[in-house]
């Protein structure tokens, strides 16, 4: 279990949350958005979320690192909004906004550049540790 | 690198073979599967377990680890890869870490040498 393993670690961790905070600022981006590329008019974008795997990185089963598997789309019913003048309304008028929740990605965001801060303070310590241990050397 | 290959004409140091010790650098090319060894400086040495034997292969790996930092340096820079910020500065540690290893390790080789060439005759 090298000091490098260590890092390789924290650096997964940094991928995951970055890829974490990509899709909640996807979310947010598209928290309005009524079609989606290359689909039908009046089938909104659907609120997406990571789904993480624990991943052995180093020679030792222990020490895992993290990888994204999949993004899964939300089952949540779409927000439905009477709104007759809109080109993507329905026969009845109503226009089928996102299922985003707008408050709950938020605290995703913040949690994703919180859990960042982690990994980047992890990675810290894995390096300070291997200067730490160079520093036996001096004197 | 090839300040190595001077060194490797104080070939009494291989006594020394139980040193096998200097291996926390051969794991270390394995930030982004840099372990190749390009600038490898390993061949001028006959097959054999001594001591600048994996002295010059953990040298062979440092190269190698740098050269692939260089690379994805060059590569983030010209913001053609997909690399992350992150996987580019971790992998600039590792490799500065290791680096910090080497000089070390020729640090105190270099101050054995002129340990023993002060030996009164």
């Amino acid at each position: 279990m090298s000091v490098f393993d260590t890092i390789r670690i924290a650096a997964s961790g940094l991928t995951a949350q970055r890829l974490r905070m990509d899709v909640a600022a996807s979310n947010l981006a598209n928290a309005q958005s009524t079609r989606t590329q290359g689909g039908a008019a009046g089938v909104p974008y659907e609120e997406e979320a990571v789904v993480f795997q624990a991943q052995q990185m180093g020679p030792m089963a222990a020490a895992q690192g993290v990888s994204a598997v999949a993004i899964v789309k939300s089952t949540r019913p779409d927000t439905r909004v009477y709104d007759p003048g809109n080109p993507d309304a329905d026969a009845k008028g109503f226009v089928n906004y996102p299922n985003v929740d707008v408050a709950s990605e938020m605290t995703d965001m913040m949690g994703a550049a919180r859990s960042y801060q982690v990994n980047a303070t992890a990675a810290q310590a894995a390096k300070q540790q291997a200067l730490d241990a160079l520093d036996l050397g001096k004197a | 690198m090839n300040a190595i290959g001077a060194i490797s004409g104080v070939s009494g140091i291989s006594g020394v073979s139980g040193a096998s010790s200097v291996s926390p650098i051969s794991g270390a090319g394995t930030l982004n599967g840099a372990g190749a060894t390009d600038g490898s400086l390993s061949g001028s040495q006959a097959p054999g377990d001594s001591f600048l034997n994996s002295l010059s292969d953990a040298f062979g790996q440092l190269n190698g680890q740098l050269n692939a930092t260089d690379a994805s340096i060059s590569n983030f820079a010209a913001g053609g890869g997909s690399a992350d910020l992150h996987t580019v500065m971790l992998q600039m540690e590792s490799a500065s870490v290791s680096l910090k290893t080497a000089v070390d390790v020729r640090d105190k080789l270099l101050e054995a040498y002129s340990e023993i060439m002060r030996t009164q005759l």
